[in-house]
């Protein structure tokens, strides 16, 4: 599992959020922390970045801080690369629509060039032995091998998995009765490969576009977290509109934790 | 008779009837409705039938040449059932037939008298625009509406197993859906639309053999003879009909092909050739060079009139149309692939068509403007008869006559035998071989409908209405095209890599 991770700190998000966020890091069993900020001069830079380094101590993490100066993106990757990060968190905050236009979204494009997993923390009312509900939605790909060794992993405490995988309906009857078989044969392949880690385990197929349904099915089942693959061999739409994974990513309900195929 | 089974069937001929007795028993009510509506439509939408028109030839060109051009309408080993010829001429006869000898001649003169004000009427510029735009409106754009709904069924009846049903190409978007009432809807407006439009245009049919006739044996005008033809025609329409579809509409066809190639071969060496040539040369580079600018142009400022009332018109008349020729170009054309499929429609009844037009237009514009011969008032007063009083100019003009009296009668024989097949196949649940009763029943409905409305004046009425049944089939075209990439999409990626 994640030995060490980077977390880019801009100094405005709330420490209500981090304090959450340092609770949500005991399922993962994470005690390394790299706090970056970028932008500030150095002294600047300590001085945002101490009263996160307080909550994350008081959590009894292991504080590193850094700072550097640049675009945002390339530095967090750059950043994750030297201090040799296994993880790239950010505290998510949904950002209005214009101010993505004008401003751009880091933690997309982060999500979109990172080699290594990334995790957006979402608010989470819970208390950390609540958190126990992981969604893992599969397109049957390669990168399903990473997902089942990350969520398999001894050390991570989810308990509940739900394990989903939406698809576009076939051109015609038949041919959807045999793709619905076929989903819920490898469905049940993949729960199979798993049912060692989980007291429960649930599967389901659904049609439609996989990013709206991932969400849907999210904020139905009250997941905690959404672990999913990310697909280099994009097509042209997701050229366009980004893959499901960076879509999934910035949905407002529910943390996620994006795992790159390499 | 289950009615489960037969609910398209017994709700559309309901609707029918009770639009027949409307327009039979207060036709100017009938004309008042069908009026408003029909205008606010052609008001209002204009620009939704361009856009979307235009939309239909991108898309039909896409799938021609783009990544889905190599799949079969049919499965992977099956051959065509038509050859080349026999296929075309069903095409065109289904495509086209009867309109457009009614305006080979007759649109060209209308637009020429009648152009857009910020064109001189009479003027060359004129005529230019008159044969430029008479290509338009017969061109790429009514055979790419086609292709569209063709290939939707087509593509999900003979590769998919599925019924050939309009309703059937939106399993994709749907699901099972399309077997409920959403999907019965469909079905029901295209049989709404079908019915409506064949009837409309054998009435008008029926009158200009009646004008061809009255040339001949000079037969006098009254409603009386016009019903006669329909009686006599709705007998050959229903024989065809019975032999089937492999037999009486292919030899129909195939003769009508001939004799239209006959004609158009005497018409071009007795008439006026260089400057047919020179006509269809110059109409082609100018059609072909300002295809998308005409595509899109509403001429909002100046000559939007005249766009409504022609270019709207038109396009929202294909689309109404397109469920029937949709249905029955499908059905002729399984095993082809998509690319041959595509080309096949946009290239070879198109040239056909604009030869059509060269000729007949251009030897009436030829007349016109370097004979003095006034055809275009004619045509302006009466469409029916000016094709009549242009071969009166040529050689053998009566033989002509009676030989363009043929072929419109055959025209309407494989346009009502065409469309007698579709509808009992849309009402049989898609089945290829419908009842002998249903196709009895449909070919006497389509020929009462057009007999009554022809009595009672309530014919244009019941033209109004099909095109006010084209809108909700535009938006069915297009989300036809949706469903199809959903559908090629899924092939190319799960099919043919066997993931």
């Amino acid at each position: 599992m994640f030995k060490k991770i980077l977390l880019p700190i801009a100094g405005y998000e709330s420490l209500k959020k981090a304090e959450k966020l340092a609770k949500y890091l005991l399922v993962f069993n994470i005690r390394d922390i790299v706090l970056l900020n970028i932008g500030s001069s150095k002294s600047k830079a300590h001085e945002k970045m101490k009263p996160y380094v307080d909550v994350f101590q008081k959590n009894n993490f292991n504080i590193q801080t850094k700072w550097s100066l640049g675009d945002e993106t390339s530095e967090i990757i750059k950043a994750a690369v030297l201090c040799r990060a296994e993880l790239i968190c950010f505290l998510w905050k949904k950002k209005n629509t214009l101010k993505r236009i004008v401003f751009g979204n880091i933690t997309k494009d982060v999500t979109r060039l990172s080699t290594i997993p990334v995790f957006l923390f979402k608010t989470s009312e819970k208390k950390p032995e609540q958190i126990n509900k992981v969604l893992f939605p599969t397109d049957f790909e390669e990168t399903d091998s990473k997902i089942l060794s990350y969520i398999t992993d001894s050390k991570l405490k989810f308990e509940h998995l739900i394990i989903l995988h939406a698809g576009e309906r076939a051109p015609d009857p038949e041919t959807e009765k045999n793709r619905k078989n076929k989903v819920m044969e490898n469905l049940e392949n993949l729960k199979n490969s798993c049912i060692d880690s989980f007291s429960e385990i649930e599967v389901f197929s659904s049609v439609g576009k996989a990013r709206k349904e991932i969400i849907k099915f999210a904020k139905k089942h009250d997941t905690d977290l959404i672990v999913i693959g990310k697909n280099d061999s994009a097509s042209s739409y997701s050229a366009i509109l980004g893959t499901s994974a960076e879509a999934v990513s910035q949905n407002k309900y529910c943390s996620v934790l994006i795992i790159p195929p390499q | 008779m289950n009615l489960k089974n037969n609910s398209v069937f017994i709700i559309s001929f309901i609707i029918t009837l009770t639009l027949v007795a409307a327009g039979f028993f207060v036709p100017e009510k009938l004309d008042s409705v069908s009026s408003e509506i029909h205008l606010w439509i052609i008001e209002n939408c204009g620009w939704g039938y361009l856009l979307s028109a235009f939309i239909f030839l991108v898309f039909a060109l896409f799938l021609g040449l783009g990544p889905y051009k190599d799949i079969k309408l049919g499965k992977d080993d099956e051959k065509p059932q038509f050859t080349y010829f026999g296929w075309f001429s069903m095409l065109f006869a289904a495509g086209m037939g009867i309109g457009l000898i009614f305006w080979g001649v007759a649109e060209p003169l209308n637009h020429f008298s009648n152009p857009p004000g910020y064109i001189d009427s009479r003027s060359g510029e004129a005529a230019m625009f008159a044969m430029k735009h008479s290509f338009f409106h017969w061109g790429f754009h009514p055979w790419a509406i086609y292709i569209v709904m063709s290939l939707g069924i087509a593509y999900f009846s003979f590769r998919r197993g599925m019924a050939p049903l309009i309703s059937s190409c939106f399993y994709p978007l749907m699901g099972d859906k399309i077997f409920g009432p959403a999907g019965k809807t469909i079905d029901i407006l295209a049989v709404f639309a079908t019915i409506f439009g064949i009837s409309t245009s054998l009435g008008l049919g029926a009158m200009q053999i009646h004008s061809g006739l009255t040339e001949v044996f000079s037969l006098p005008q009254e409603t009386g003879y016009t019903l006669l033809i329909i009686a006599v025609v709705t007998f050959f329409f229903i024989m065809s009909s019975i032999t089937g579809l492999s037999k009486g509409i292919q030899i129909l066809s195939k003769t009508n092909i001939i004799i239209l190639m006959l004609l158009i071969l005497f018409m071009f060496i007795a008439g006026p050739t260089s400057y047919i040539l020179n006509t269809f040369t110059s109409t082609l580079g100018n059609y072909l060079s300002s295809l998308v600018s005409m595509s899109l142009n509403l001429h909002p400022f100046q000559g939007y009139e005249w766009t409504k009332s022609w270019t709207v018109f038109y396009w929202a008349w294909w689309i109404a149309w397109s469920p029937f020729v949709g249905l029955f170009v499908a059905s002729i054309s399984r095993g082809r692939t998509i690319k041959e499929f595509v080309f096949g429609l946009l290239l070879v009844p198109t040239l056909l068509t604009f030869v059509w037009f060269s000729i007949f237009g251009g030897a009436a514009l030829y007349l016109q403007i370097e004979l003095g011969a006034d055809l275009a008032s004619t045509a302006v007063n009466d469409v029916s008869i000016v094709l009549f009083k242009l071969f009166n100019y040529y050689p053998l003009g009566l033989g002509l006559t009676i030989l363009a009296v043929l072929l419109l009668a055959v025209f309407f024989i494989t346009s009502a035998d065409s469309a007698t097949f579709v509808l009992a196949m849309m009402t049989s649940n898609g089945n290829f071989n419908p009842s002998i009763s249903k196709k009895l029943s449909w070919g006497i409905t389509q020929s009462l409908v057009a007999s009554v409305l022809l009595v009672s004046g309530g014919l244009e009425a019941l033209q109004k209405m099909s095109i006010a049944a084209a809108l909700p089939f535009a938006v069915i075209l297009l989300l036809l095209c949706i469903s199809l990439v959903k559908a090629f999409n899924y092939e190319l990626k799960y099919e043919r890599t066997n993931k």
